[in-house]
């Protein structure tokens, strides 16, 4: 019969091995295996990457290239994936900055979409940004341009899988001279799920941020990514 | 005693072995186990679906067939398991835009719900979603109907497990449009995303429904996982 026995090393003990000796099973104390998660591991290995819209205290305005609600050809950040590269996006973070002067019922939204089928590859629409390596020091670069602030229509995506959406409406109590109290805050959407979508290209995955009155954002997008034949 | 080592694969020593053959159990540098979700593993092979109500900046209105507060029999989307097969709900978005010109008390609701003996495949009529597959590069189909904006009433339905439920209520401070009262709503948003999601077994209907004193329109993203019920 064998019995499995781990190494405890919990504090005083622990010791690191070069790239790709063996290694002892590192255990709590009292026989508790320490996991790390398989994400975890893409980005130690220099397969996670993200790209930010806006900068600092600079968003960027949503709705496309000519209105303030969202268009589908104007997405406002869009990863774009090569033929033979697949993306599991990872962690996706949305902040608006709800406009002022809104009006009675007005409504704004965030919604993140794939088009699982097309690539468009022309970036005349937008402004190429640059994709950074969650592993600061890997020089692995990414196979998926990025886009942001359309500046014209591109053809329109077919939006297959809606991955999230998030929306809010502008309440007034009345509209008289004496106004009651209105409010809407921050509307922010976070897309950070357990289980990850597989997106192989080519494909497009494609953020959006507008509403009936303009409103200006802040994203922050992570994936991580393989070649396709990983997963085939 | 066997001690069980693993080998240590953080970044420059990776390597990926073809399907079906014997791997090396791979490990930090210090010994912990990089390990994957099983729930992600299912969705590589295939067996991760996902179905959206509402597209892009048109969501579906609640209610069920006729009506806006939501009602055992109009579920706004149906996923019918058949016998034989067994889904696990995975992640099931729904987003309010909340009525404009809400009354004082007005209440909306969100609600997951399953009727584990009754698929429900073609009562409820509605229309037909499509259930795409989370790799998506993946030939397998999903064995279940889905369907959404169910038009006339379900059939003999009985919700056994609510599985998740929100609500809201619109409170105004004062009905006197002259004075300076408050009131506010803003989102409402049921993210049901469970770390050990129940198995369903058919046949069975999983159904989401949202709706309130006031019309409520709404985005729902539902992904599951699926397998033969012979897997359980």
């Amino acid at each position: 019969m064998a019995i499995l026995v781990g190494k405890a090393k919990q504090s005083t003990s622990v010791s690191r091995v070069s790239e790709d000796n063996d290694v002892y099973l590192r255990a709590t104390r009292d026989g508790a295996l320490f996991t790390a998660d398989w994400k975890q591991a893409m980005i130690a290995e220099g397969r996670g990457f993200m790209f930010n819209v806006g900068a600092a205290t600079t968003p960027v305005a949503g709705g496309g290239s000519l209105g303030s609600v969202i268009d589908l050809d104007g997405p406002d950040a869009i990863v774009k994936i090569p033929d033979g590269t697949s993306i599991l996006p990872m962690r996706v973070e949305i902040v608006t900055s709800l406009p002022q002067g809104a009006a009675d019922d007005d409504e704004v939204e965030i919604l993140l979409a794939v088009d699982q089928d097309n690539l468009q590859t022309d970036g005349s629409w937008g402004t190429r940004s640059t994709v950074y390596n969650l592993n600061t020091l890997s020089s692995r670069g990414s196979n998926c341009v990025v886009d942001e602030q359309s500046s014209a229509s591109m053809t329109d995506p077919v939006l297959d899988l809606e991955l999230a959406h998030m929306c809010k409406v502008f309440e007034k109590h009345n509209t008289g001279a004496n106004l009651g109290g209105v409010v809407w805050t921050e509307l922010r959407m976070l897309y950070e799920p357990e289980t990850l979508v597989l997106i192989n290209g080519p494909a497009m995955l494609c953020a959006y941020w507008g509403g009936t009155v303009q409103c200006t954002g802040f994203a922050s997008i992570q994936w991580l990514e393989l070649p396709t034949e990983t997963f085939v | 005693m066997a001690i069980v080592k693993g080998k240590a694969r953080q970044n420059t020593a990776v390597s990926r072995a073809s399907e079906g053959n014997d791997v090396y159990l791979r490990a930090m540098r210090d010994g912990a186990l990089f390990t994957a979700d099983w729930k992600q593993a299912l969705i590589l092979e295939g067996r991760g679906f996902m179905s959206n109500v509402g597209s892009f900046t048109a969501p579906a209105t609640g209610g069920g067939s006729g009506a806006t507060v939501l009602i055992a029999a109009g579920p706004e989307l149906v996923i019918s398991v058949p016998t034989g097969v067994s889904i696990l709900p995975l992640r099931i978005e729904v987003t309010t835009a909340l009525p404009v010109g809400a009354a004082d008390d007005d209440e909306v609701d969100i609600l997951i719900a399953v009727d584990q003996d009754t698929a429900h495949p073609a009562d409820g009529v509605g229309s037909a979603e499509v259930a795409y597959n989370l790799n998506t590069l993946h030939s397998r189909a999903s064995a279940c109907t889905v369907r959404s904006e169910t038009t006339t009433d379900l059939v003999g339905s009985a919700f056994d497990l609510e599985l998740a439920h929100m609500n809201k209520v619109f409170e105004a401070y004062s009905t006197d449009l002259n004075s300076s009262g408050g009131s506010q709503w803003t989102e409402l948003r049921l993210l049901y995303e469970p770390k050990t999601p129940p198995i369903i077994n058919g046949p069975a209907a999983l159904c989401v429904f949202w709706g309130g004193t006031a019309a409520t329109t709404a985005f729902c993203a539902a992904q599951w996982l699926e397998l033969p019920s012979s897997a359980f």
